[in-house]
């Protein structure tokens, strides 16, 4: 017992142990984990969300820092507010002057209405009439002469300064060039001049701004809503320093020569506080469970837990863990897939856009072998005048800027040129062509040397040297040159004939980069150029002409201001934009070769989306795939445990029931199989113990037979299925009855054999007609002693009754003796008291008494059980407390009475009997008592 | 069906799934390592390519060339044999168009044997001029200025090649290109070198020539210059170049699997490469086949074993215990294979994202670097404007005077024009010799620009130019064609303007302030110059930051200043940056240590480009880390797993293994069977249940040691005869009856019986006959009476009839006769002693049937000495093999007919070993009884 004990103990802190990790460690380190990690990713996402908001007040700050956006928007309100309905008085004027900060930003409000100005002089200062001046030659009601002013103005505005560009950019913001430096015209008719252009004399705004304000000023007049929370610098240099705070958000745009600093304390999620919680969250839980261990009753109820529910917890335990981190890994995976898949995104985008960039090259090409067959043309050879046509038609496409041929001699055969570039090249070309001839056509001129006018020297001399880079293009004919000089580019082509037969020598092309750009564009993006399988997008905004190439574009306006993104960072930019009501991954860059444009890269955001939901479904099917397999394998748990042991307590209960014809089905070949084959066999047993009991049913009667005069009562109840008591009512042959009642040591079957015996004999004896009871108990001594050699014994005692006298003859052998009850008083009995039976064949004679039982009395046989069960003070009843019991129910009927007296031990004497218990009531009816 | 579903379960648990599984992992792996080995070739071919692209790229080549072989002369300077044999081998790799000229330390050519490279004096004056030996005079530049162009081109004047020491310096020729070297030992040394290439290899000739020679046999290359269409260099059939690089341009992919070769295209600036190399797929192929058919083998198997009738799970012996920890790892294996294939997924992937974090990090930080250089101009601009403000707003002459000479020595300027209102410089700094060549040109300019922009100021103070100004130059400088425009019309502001090979920032400014002298300030600076100001600021404000970071020259092919990243791997990788004109990122060492280095081409910077280095740790720790965890929360659950299968075992093996024992000794009948159970489940009521169960087989038990004692104790000693009685019940209680009871000295009573059935019932039965006989003996035995009296008292006692056969025998033995009643039993043998055997036929009734007032019949057999009774139940011949075959009386006669002779314990002996033979292992259906009753006398006449 003790070493079981030790071993439990053992077990039991085994068990404690991994209970103790399973439902408190591990959880409380998986929540730990689980948490920390979602704090620090949602943490990082906060923080990128901040960035991005971030990122998105710097657009726009720096959108707004832009001065042709912010004086777009400034002048517009300024229009806007200044035509919402009321009169335009100078008062009015000067007040909206002072509201939008005239002074401060240095534009001159030029408010005109029936073609006079309403501007108080004042604010307009030395302007005025400049201002006056301008507006009446853009209206074309000018009190000077035109000419004149047209030719001031220009000096005042730059050379392109016309009317026409003037009208072109109505509405919007132009810029100019003048001798006084950079500046910004913002023209305007009135509402409603806007509808009948002709009319005259108009009214409308003419607001000049004279010197373009630095980024630094303008910073001062942003609106409140962007700065508030922010802290903005600007600055020369690019490079970020981070001022050792890590909660410092910065976020750095390019704005023209500036660099914008856009920085914000970051304030959102703490992560120190955030795990804080967490963990006194996790001691909390520690505590909770600790109580309801303290408690026990969480363990001991864990422990009742019937097995299916044990199993499915654990295997459900076990699985989830799994899971779980599978849950965690995927959502991860598929965060960052998503961020992978964005950036393969915008790299596709970027390739596109060099790819697109690149394939100007290819064009360039194509220039050149159209400038290479120009000569080859047999026009050109006959007679190079006749090519102007093809070119004029050529010109018509923009592919040709200029296009001269030469004679040997340097003087020009034939010549085209643009309208909008014409410009004299004159003795330039003569220059650039003679230096062509010298150097390569040296042996055609045959000795004849050009004369060369003194003027000429200098050029040449210009030219050949290396300013600007025209000798490395003087060394190389037949090749696509790019000439670029301040900013400006141009291709440039020449070549010289060496066939004498032809009679131009020189011919030269050149095409301004620009239009070259704008034929590339026009002819490949229109044409939808699509790169990745037909997903990207691509447009292209030229700087130049402010044009969105492909037009159709459904809003350009989202567009727009992405390219202005890129044209402010001046370098490649990658950006989540929404256009058309869609989520597009936009990458921009300006052109490398394309110059002057910005090119646009756009990629269905949808596509990355729908990617990430195959991997997502295939995730998803994947927990459910294990979630199946798990319930599968319970299944299968359920098959090797649950099913048999459930198929085992069915039996056992059966057993319990006393179904002996409930077979076990045996499910498999382990210790349940071997279980449930022991089981049935024991059902086989009992089964057979069973029809024993039918047996032994028949051995003893069931109630007491009717004798006259008595009134008699039996039970017979056996503690198991077979009993050890003997009891028995025989008629003998000359009408007495035999009475007959006996314990066997013991009982179940082995004791049933003994009675079964001791039925026969007594059965035997009873059909002898000389009975006689002592011969009886000899007989049955003798049998006993000689079978079982003491090893089963029986008490006995009979009686036989003689019903007409009512003179019972008894004999005892070792019987609890009956109790004999008359006029309610419990009588003497005899006492007789011998060895029970087959315990010792000396003294073979057992001892005999007569008791004479009058009318009323009554006799109460019974087994030992009855005295011996314990009452409710615990101890036993004894012969005393029974005969008190009986005679409590003695004025019952004995059927009654034996109810009664069962019942009240049965209640007293807590669970059941242990041993048989048989009890005869034998009552002499009184005469008056009907039978 | 039930059954049929189980095995289903079963097989796709234990076989498919994890056949399955293996199978779909191994696919995976195969896959990985197919897409790795792909990833490994791509990467090594656009490797391969792009060295290819760098070195058959002319600068490089001839960089390289002039490296290796200046190194060589350095090494060798004394002889000029081994110089000339240089040369020779130099020129063996390149053709003769090459030139080399050597000087020694007077500054004077040397002449090396066998060699003489044309041109000397004029590349001897050129050297006088580059190395300013005591022969050069000023204004030699201009002299021989005609000289030079006509040798080299319109664009060679001494300035350009003195502001290329130590770099190639391409030359344009009369329609073709060359390269010019040349250096100086030292610096201020007047020895040097100098080497004309002209015209130069294309790269399709290195490619054919020197370099080809190294290639690969198995890469298949093709190289196409931008505007050509068919490739001008190519191994391999020309047709299939044009094909694939048609069918990669519509693809927009730079990479294409096709023949079992793997195609790549690589942009550079010269041209296109396409190249090829095998990517064998026959390994792969091979292992996808082995897989397969393993695979088919499994299922085969599988297959096989769940439409086999004989595969039944049940009937394989499995302890529950391994059962459950099967199960239980079946159940976690599919959920944790996937965890660890999703973990090592997110980890690569999570990998990857902090590459291209970093990657991004490093390039805004790079980006800002090259930004920073705008920031260059502006202060140029500051500086000129300030230079502007000090000389005309200050009228400070003498300041300008003062400042302009520090900014020309700072490096903030190359050259400094103040142009007086005639026309006329009122003061030139110059800083070497930038400018030679190109001064007339820009006083023309500076002229243009007073006489256009400041007219009203020289009418007004009636100054007149000194010098008129060109009119054909004025067109040039008025034509919006060459940019002067441009220029002319942006006063204040950096123009970037490329003269020749020189790219200068430009500056220039005028003023309108009457009465004072100056009249246009021009101020410039080489962006060269500028950039490398820059850089050097730059990288030595960056040694305070974090990371390491480097500037690397192209046009020199060296670091600028940091010989830390002087190494092979950064310098290809830089070249690989600079080929594809894109950021790379590759994992280098450096110093003995790993880094992430990010090559940046500049764009602005160019030629120089910058190179960042990471601390790969800082990724490497990161993604180590998660493998550690990966690695951790795998342990955990496999330790979870085992602990739960110790669990399990301790909540469900525990209880069944006890009962288990129970069983084992329930079976071995040992009365200490009872189990301990302490759970409180099920398991706990079936150990009650089992418990109560042994209780009830003990009480059998003892009943069983009860019916024993019924069955006669000590061998009855009858003189003359041996008897043998042989009793084995097939349940605990038997139903057979078998006694003797010495009724005086002469006459012994044998009983045999069976009760029908056995069992209890039968038990109580044959216990009752026992009574019954023993009370007829006791009263004095009456034979023939025996039977009916038993008979009639199983009749009475039980109302349900139990019948029971039996044998009455009474030996006496003073004349061995031996009196038979048979009550319906089998009939005995009387075996003789010569080996002959009788059946004794004797009918009767069995008792219990009914009263039977008739005396059976009985008969009496003489038992002559040898003979032998044999007596039995039916047990005997009815015992069935496990095959169905039944004993039978035959064979027993024939068993018995062996025994003659034998004692009768003998006689059981051996039947009973016969019996258990026949049953071999099977089931004993029912008791089996017997008795042998042998006169053993020597001589018939002693019984007398």
């Amino acid at each position: 017992m003790s070493s079981e004990k030790e071993s439990s103990s053992r077990g039991s802190f085994f068990s404690n142990f991994a209970a103790l990790a399973l439902l408190l460690l591990l959880p409380v380190f998986a929540i730990w984990l689980l948490g920390s990690a979602i704090i620090a990713q949602n943490s990082e996402n906060l923080r990128a969300a901040g960035e991005r908001a971030l990122d998105q007040r710097a657009e726009a700050i720096s959108e707004l820092l832009e001065p042709e956006n912010f004086f777009g928007l400034h002048f517009r309100r300024f229009y806007e507010e200044l035509y919402n309905g009321e009169a335009v008085t100078p008062e009015r004027v000067r007040q909206l002057a002072i509201e939008f900060s005239a002074r401060q930003l240095g534009f001159c409000p030029a408010v005109f209405a029936d073609g006079k100005l309403v501007t108080p002089a004042e604010l307009l200062g030395e302007h005025e009439v400049e201002l006056t001046d301008a507006w009446e030659v853009a209206n074309k009601y000018s009190r000077r002469h035109t000419l004149t002013s047209s030719k001031y103005l220009t000096r005042l505005f730059g050379a392109p300064y016309s009317r026409m560009m003037l009208f072109r950019h109505e509405g919007r913001i132009m810029k100019f060039t003048g001798y006084r430096g950079d500046g910004y015209i913002f023209f305007q008719r009135s509402p409603k001049f806007a509808a009948r252009p002709e009319e005259f004399p108009p009214a409308g705004v003419y607001i000049v701004l004279w010197s373009m304000p630095s980024t630094t000023e303008l910073i001062n007049f942003l609106p409140n809503a962007l700065t508030t929370g922010v802290h903005i610098a600007l600055r020369q240099r690019a490079a970020i320093t981070r001022a050792g705070d890590s909660q410092l958000q910065i976020v750095r745009k390019k704005i023209g020569e500036h660099f914008l600093f856009v920085s914000r304390k970051f304030s959102g999620f703490n992560r120190t506080f955030a795990q804080t919680l967490l963990k006194v969250f996790l001691l909390f839980l520690v505590m909770i469970v600790a109580m309801l261990a303290k408690d026990g009753s969480f363990f001991a109820a864990m422990r009742t837990a019937s097995i299916r529910s044990k199993l499915i917890g654990l295997i459900l335990y076990a699985v989830i863990l799994p899971l779980s981190g599978l849950v965690y890994f995927g959502w991860k995976y598929l965060a960052e897939r998503r961020e992978l898949l964005i950036q393969d995104a915008w790299l596709a985008c970027q390739g596109s856009i060099n790819d697109f960039d690149n394939g100007f090259e290819k064009d360039k090409a194509r220039m050149l072998s159209l400038f290479r067959s120009l000569k080859e043309k047999p026009d050109m050879k006959a007679d190079p005048a006749r090519l102007k046509d093809k070119v004029i038609r050529l010109d018509l496409d923009n592919v040709i800027n200029w296009l001269e041929v030469r004679d040997i001699d340097a003087e020009v055969v034939m010549t085209t040129q643009r309208r909008e570039t014409a410009e004299k090249i004159g003795i330039i070309g003569k220059a650039i062509a003679r230096l062509g001839i010298h150097k390569f056509l040296g042996h055609r001129l045959a000795g004849r040397s050009q004369s060369v006018k003194a003027a000429e020297v200098m050029v040449q001399e210009f030219l050949e040297g290396p300013f600007g880079g025209w000798a490395r293009i003087f060394e190389s004919p037949d090749e696509l040159h790019q000439v670029s000089f301040g900013g400006y580019e141009i291709y440039w082509y020449w070549d010289v004939y060496n066939d004498p037969g032809i009679k131009a020598a020189f011919i030269v092309i050149d095409q301004n980069v620009r239009w070259a750009v704008r034929n590339y564009l026009a002819a490949n993006l229109i044409q939808r150029v699509s790169y990745g399988h037909g997903a990207v997008r691509l447009f292209a905004w030229s700087s130049v002409y402010s044009e969105l190439w492909p037009g159709e574009t459904y809003s350009e306006d989202e567009l727009m201001i992405f390219v202005r993104q890129v044209r402010r960072s001046n370098g490649p930019r990658n950006s989540i934009i929404r256009w058309n009501g869609v989520d597009w991954v936009a990458a921009g860059a300006p052109g490398k070769k394309l110059v002057d444009t910005v090119l646009l890269s756009l990629y269905p955001l949808d596509e990355v989306d729908r990617e990430i939901a195959i991997i997502r479904s295939g995730l998803i099917w994947a927990v459910v795939f294990a979630l199946i397999l798990a319930l599968l394998v319970g299944s299968l748990f359920s098959h090797t445990i649950i099913r048999p042991v459930a198929n085992l307590m069915t039996g056992v209960q059966a057993l319990r029931r006393r179904d002996t014809s409930h077979r076990l089905e045996i499910w498999q070949n382990d210790e349940l199989g071997r279980l449930s084959a022991t089981l049935n066999a024991t059902t086989e047993t009992l089964a057979d113990i069973i029809s024993a009991q039918a047996i032994q049913a028949q051995l003893i009667p069931e109630t007491a037979p009717i004798i006259e005069g008595f009134t008699g009562d039996l039970v017979y109840i056996p503690a198991a299925d077979l009993g050890g008591d003997y009891c028995d009512f025989l008629s003998l042959p000359d009408g007495r009855w035999l009475m007959v009642i006996g314990d066997v040591t013991g009982h179940g079957v082995s004791s049933a054999l003994v009675t079964t015996m001791i039925k026969a004999v007594v059965t035997d004896y009873a059909a002898d007609s000389n009975f006689s009871l002592s011969a009886m108990f000899t007989c049955l001594n003798e049998l006993l002693f000689s079978q079982f050699r003491r090893k089963k014994c029986m008490t006995l005692f009979a009686a036989v009754i003689n019903s007409s006298t009512g003179q019972i003859d008894c004999i005892n052998a070792g019987h609890p003796l009956p109790l004999h009850f008359s006029n309610d008083a419990r009588q003497q009995f005899p006492q007789l008291c011998r060895p029970p039976l087959g315990f010792s064949l000396r003294n073979s004679v057992f001892p005999e008494a007569t008791l004479q039982m009058a009318a009323g009395d009554c006799l109460i046989l019974y087994t030992d059980i009855l005295i011996e069960t314990a009452d409710s003070s615990g101890k036993p009843y004894g012969s005393e407390g029974f005969a008190r019991l009986c005679r409590k129910y003695l004025h019952l009927p004995p059927a009654q009475m034996r109810v009664g007296i069962l019942e009240e031990i049965q209640s007293e004497s807590s669970g059941d009997l242990d041993d048989d218990l048989t009890m005869i009531i034998l009552r002499r009816n009184t005469a008056t008592e009907p039978v | 069906m039930k059954s049929f579903w189980g095995k289903l379960l079963v097989v796709f648990i234990f076989g498919l799934l994890p056949a399955g599984s293996l199978y779909l992992g191994a696919q995976r792996m195969l896959a990985q390592h197919r897409s790795e080995r792909f990833a490994t070739a791509k990467s090594e071919l656009r490797q391969e390519l792009i060295r290819i692209a760098d070195a058959s790229s002319p600068g490089s080549f001839y960089f390289r060339l002039m490296e290796g072989m200046l190194s060589q002369m350095e090494k060798r300077e004394a002889s000029p044999v081994a110089m000339a044999k240089i040369v020779s081998r130099v020129q063996s790799l390149c053709g003769q168009d090459f030139a080399i000229y050597l000087f020694d330390a007077k500054g004077m050519p040397r002449n090396l044997p066998g060699y003489a490279p044309p041109n000397r004096f004029v590349v001897g004056k050129l050297w006088d001029i580059l190395a300013e030996t005591p022969l050069y005079r000023e204004g030699d530049e201009h002299r021989q200025l005609k000289r030079l162009q006509v040798l080299l081109g319109a664009e060679a004047t001494a300035g350009v090649i003195k502001n290329h020491e130590g770099r190639l310096l391409s030359l344009k020729k009369k329609r073709s290109s060359g390269f010019l070297f040349w250096k100086r030992w030292s610096q201020q040394s007047l020895a040097g070198v100098v080497v004309i290439i002209f015209p130069v290899l294309k790269p399709q000739q290195i490619l054919a020539g020197p370099f080809g020679r190294h290639l690969n046999n198995d890469l298949q290359l093709a190289f196409w210059s931008h505007d050509q269409e068919e490739p001008v260099f190519s191994r391999g059939s020309k047709v299939d170049f044009n094909y694939l690089r048609g069918k990669i341009e519509t693809s927009s992919t730079e990479y294409l699997i096709s023949a079992g070769r793997l195609w790549l295209t690589l942009n550079t600036g010269s041209g296109v490469f396409l190249g090829s190399v095998a990517v064998s797929d026959d390994t792969e192929i091979h292992r996808a086949g082995m897989l397969n058919l393993l695979f088919a083998m499994l299922m085969t198997i599988f297959a096989v074993l769940l439409f086999n009738r004989s595969f039944d799970l049940r009937t394989i012996y499995l302890r529950t215990g391994s059962k459950l920890l099967a199960l239980l790892l079946v159940a976690i294996a599919i959920p944790t294979a996937g965890l660890l294939m999703t973990g090592i997924t997110a980890i690569t992937t999570h990998e990857k994202v902090l590459w291209s974090r970093l990657e991004k990090d490093v390039v805004t930080r790079l980006t800002a670097v090259e930004d920073d250089f705008a920031e260059e101009e502006r202060s140029f601009v500051r500086h000129c404007n300030d230079l502007h403000s000090l000389a005309f707003n200050d009228y400070s002459l003498a300041r300008y005077q003062e400042m302009a000479p520090v900014m020309i020595a700072s490096g903030q300027a190359v050259r400094l024009d103040l142009i007086a209102l005639n026309g006329e410089p009122i003061s030139v700094f110059n800083q070497g010799s930038w400018f030679e060549g190109l001064e007339k040109s820009i006083d023309a300019y500076l002229r243009y620009l007073v006489q256009k922009l400041l007219s009203h100021r020289s009418r007004a103070e009636n100054v007149e130019l000194r010098r008129k100004t060109d009119p054909v130059l004025n067109d040039v400088f008025a034509s919006n064609d060459f940019g002067f425009a441009n220029i002319t019309s942006a006063p204040g502001q950096v123009h970037n303007v490329r003269f020749g090979l020189n790219e200068l920032m430009w500056y220039w400014n005028y003023i309108d302030a009457p009465g004072h002298p100056a009249a246009i300030l021009s101020v410039f600076q080489a962006r060269d110059i500028a950039r490398q100001n820059f850089l050097q600021r730059a990288v030595q404000e960056s040694d305070s930051g974090q990371d390491p970071v480097a500037v690397f020259d192209a046009a020199r092919q060296t670091w600028l200043d940091r010989d830390f990243f002087a190494a092979d791997e950064s310098e290809s990788l830089m070249r690989a940056a600079i080929l594809t004109g894109k950021p790379e990122l590759r994992r280098i060492s450096v110093g003995g240590r790993k880094w992430l280095a990010l090559a940046y081409p500049g764009r602005v910077l160019a030629p120089y480009s910058l190179i960042n280095l990471t601390d790969e740790r800082v990724v490497r720790q990161r993604v180590e880390t998660m493998y550690y965890l990966l690695a951790l929360a795998i342990v955990v659950i496999l330790s979870v797993a085992l602990l739960i299968a110790r669990l399990l075992t301790e909540a469900f093996l525990k209880p069944v293994t006890e009962l288990d024992r129970g069983m084992m000794l329930v079976q071995k009948r040992h009365p200490e069977a009872k189990v301990c159970i302490a759970a409180g489940d099920e398991f706990g009521e079936l150990g009650q249940a089992f418990n109560h169960m042994v209780d009830e087989l003990n009480e059998m038990q003892l009943a069983r040691s009860v019916q024993e004692a019924l069955f006669p104790q000590e061998k009855l000693e009858i003189p003359g005869f041996d008897t043998a009685i042989f009793n084995l019940a097939a349940t605990d209680l038997g139903g057979d009856y078998c006694d003797y009871v010495k009724l005086d000295e002469n006459r012994y009573l044998f009983l045999i019986g069976d009760v029908s059935g056995h069992g209890t019932s039968a038990a109580l039965c044959m216990a009752m006959a026992k009574a019954a006989v023993f009370k007829a003996c006791r009263a004095g035995l009456d034979f023939v009476a025996l039977p009916g009296k038993i008979s009639s008292l199983l009749l009475r006692t039980l109302s349900r009839k139990k019948m029971m056969t039996m044998l009455f025998m009474l030996l006496d033995v003073r004349d061995c006769s031996l009196q038979l009643i048979n009550a319906g039993h089998n009939w005995p043998l009387l075996i003789r002693g010569d080996g002959s055997s009788e059946e004794i036929s004797l009918v009767g009734m069995p008792l219990g049937v009914r009263e039977s007032k008739r005396k059976p019949e009985h008969r009496v057999l003489h038992l002559a000495p040898g003979d032998m009774l044999f007596s039995y139940t039916d047990a005997l011949i009815e015992v069935q093999a496990p095959d169905g075959k039944v004993y039978g009386h035959e064979d027993m006669y024939v068993e018995l007919a062996k025994t003659a002779g034998l004692s009768p314990a003998a006689v059981v002996e051996h039947m009973k070993s016969v019996w258990n033979s026949f049953l071999s292992g099977g089931v004993q259906q029912d008791d089996l009884t017997m008795l042998i009753i042998k006169n053993v006398a020597k001589e018939p006449a002693d019984v007398v």
